[in-house]
């Protein structure tokens, strides 16, 4: 056991997968823990079946091999609406979800679905949008809103019901700074709290940001690296097998500095300490 | 839904082959469709319409998609069955006509549509969208008619991927179509609905804007496939084919 005071809430062992018969594989003998309380990255190149693996975790796909497990229930005998209150997925584009005319009925539509009192359900959404910052859209319809405030509004029709696990597919797409800083908050808050996040990107700088536990490397179906993100970050061949570039941060550290920053703080306190220790004024 | 959509967005659409079927001029095709759909509305003889669906098989297997075809086909089968059923039950009750002679109606009915769905495969599955759009521009079809129509056959699989994202977003939040109650299955499918349809209608718009930006209808003479020797030849035996039914 990785961590034996946090509860292990998902277990991929083995999973394969493909569409069908003729298609190749997809995800190729999967191996993955994901435990309570930790934020995990999922990064890796266009079409190497991040979205894929991802799907799993609430059985939106069953494996063709191998086994995934939430909370020990194996997904293939379990239904997806019933595995949707341990685990959350926030698509990529807010606009596919929204079917109902205003903020609050969007927010509301899975607390319904599940037969709560409307006392209850009044109360939980609006602590979720004050929450969120979302309490002034709440009339509106999604549709006439901001991306950045359709991702606030998805998130909290997720978070609405409290999930084990939050999965946000390509979440900083096509937000600004200030929405992207806004994410990182409600990650971290919620981590707190106990979810385990799983993040699915290709925003290096706001995993750099974000400072995630553990990063899944994945290629070609493959999980090629699982751990810390530093190794990851301070790695360009590792990157680059993935079409990813290094972050900005890294990149300008490495031979500058001894130690490893991730985020802008980080290097400018590190940067500090060496300038401080050499004298340099 | 979401794991058969693959298949059947395969079986709607052109499958690149080496055949005999895929070198014909698309008008070829479109003819062989229309002396296929002739014949199977002016006859009611089982034997006559079995010529014509042996006819259809063979042109399908001539073009090596008769596979994808069936698995359309076999896709589209609660469709012909909810035909027959309302078929049957109207010309017995609406029309008043005894359950043998209903069954009966209900039946040739459902044969000639389902022979007929299988026959337009022999043009879809076997030619270039392109080329199908040249076709209809050469018949004088006016280009502002062709394009809705080659756009909105390209946009199935489009919009069959964005269905399945939609269905996919709402039963990750809880959605459940596991009831056997109908009322609750057309309930639950409003907010499947919904954002599929604002969803197309956006990528319409979108559409629209690009076609427009980038100068679409600017030209009128356009380029134009050939007729060969295989065209004439298998366009004869067709309609030789077809022509059995009448002589008998």
């Amino acid at each position: 056991m990785r961590n034996s005071s946090k509860e292990l809430v998902i277990e991929v062992r083995d999973l394969w997968f493909r569409y069908s018969r003729e298609s190749p594989w997809v995800l190729r003998g999967i191996d993955l823990e994901l435990y309570s309380g930790e934020i995990v990255a999922i990064v890796g190149r266009n079409g190497c079946g991040k979205t894929t693996l991802i799907k799993h975790f609430n059985g939106l796909l069953k494996p063709c091999r191998g086994i995934v497990k939430v909370l020990g229930m194996d997904t293939r005998y379990v239904s997806t609406s019933e595995l949707s209150k341990y685990v959350g997925i926030v698509f990529q584009n807010p606009i596919y979800q929204f079917s109902c005319s205003t903020v609050f009925d969007e927010v509301a539509f899975a607390l319904r679905l599940r037969n709560l009192p409307s006392d209850v359900v009044e109360k939980l959404v609006n602590s979720v949008l004050s929450e969120l910052g979302i309490v002034h859209l709440a009339n509106r319809c999604p549709y006439d809103l901001s991306l950045g405030e359709q991702r606030r509004v998805s998130i909290a029709s997720v978070l609405v019901y409290r999930p084990k696990v939050l999965v946000l597919d390509e979440p900083t797409t096509g937000l600004d700074y200030r929405s992207k800083l806004f994410l990182l908050n409600v990650i971290r808050r919620e981590r707190e709290r106990g979810c385990c996040i799983v993040l699915v990107t290709h925003d290096m700088e706001f995993l750099c940001e974000l400072k995630p536990d553990r990063v899944v490397l994945m290629d070609d179906g493959k999980v090629i690296y699982v751990g810390d993100p530093r190794e990851v970050m301070y790695s360009p061949e590792l990157l680059s097998r993935c079409n990813l570039v290094q972050p900005q941060v890294p990149a300008l550290s490495r031979g500058l500095l001894s130690a490893r920053p991730l985020s802008a703080k980080e290097f400018l306190s590190e940067f500090m300490k060496m300038r401080d220790v050499s004298g340099t004024p | 839904m979401v794991l058969r959509r693959s298949s059947v967005t395969t079986a709607l659409f052109y499958r690149p082959r080496e055949t005999v079927l895929h070198k014909l001029n698309p008008l070829t095709k479109l003819a062989m469709i229309l002396i296929i759909t002739a014949v199977l509305f002016n006859t009611d003889n089982p034997i006559k319409l079995a010529i014509t669906l042996t006819t259809v098989l063979i042109l399908l297997h001539l073009g090596k998609v008769l596979r994808s075809s069936l698995v359309l086909m076999t896709t589209l089968l609660p469709m012909f069955a909810l035909l027959f059923t309302v078929c049957a039950l109207s010309w017995m009750y609406v029309a008043d006509k005894p359950p043998t002679t209903a069954i009966t109606i209900a039946t040739l009915i459902t044969t000639r549509l389902v022979i007929l769905t299988l026959s337009l495969p022999i043009l879809y599955s076997t030619t270039r969208l392109s080329d199908i759009a040249r076709s209809l521009l050469l018949l004088k079809i006016p280009l502002s008619a062709v394009l809705p129509i080659i756009l909105a056959y390209r946009f199935i699989p489009v919009l069959l991927r964005d269905l399945a994202t939609v269905y996919e977003s709402q039963i990750s939040r809880g959605l459940s179509f596991r009831t056997k109650n109908p009322v609750k299955i057309i309930k639950n499918l409003v907010p499947v609905a919904i954002p599929a349809v604002i969803v197309a209608t956006l990528r319409a718009i979108d559409l629209a804007e690009v076609l427009a930006l980038r100068g679409v209808a600017l030209k009128k003479v356009r380029s134009r496939p050939s007729i060969t020797h295989y065209d004439v030849l298998l366009l004869a035996v067709v309609i030789a084919i077809a022509t059995i039914p009448f002589t008998t």
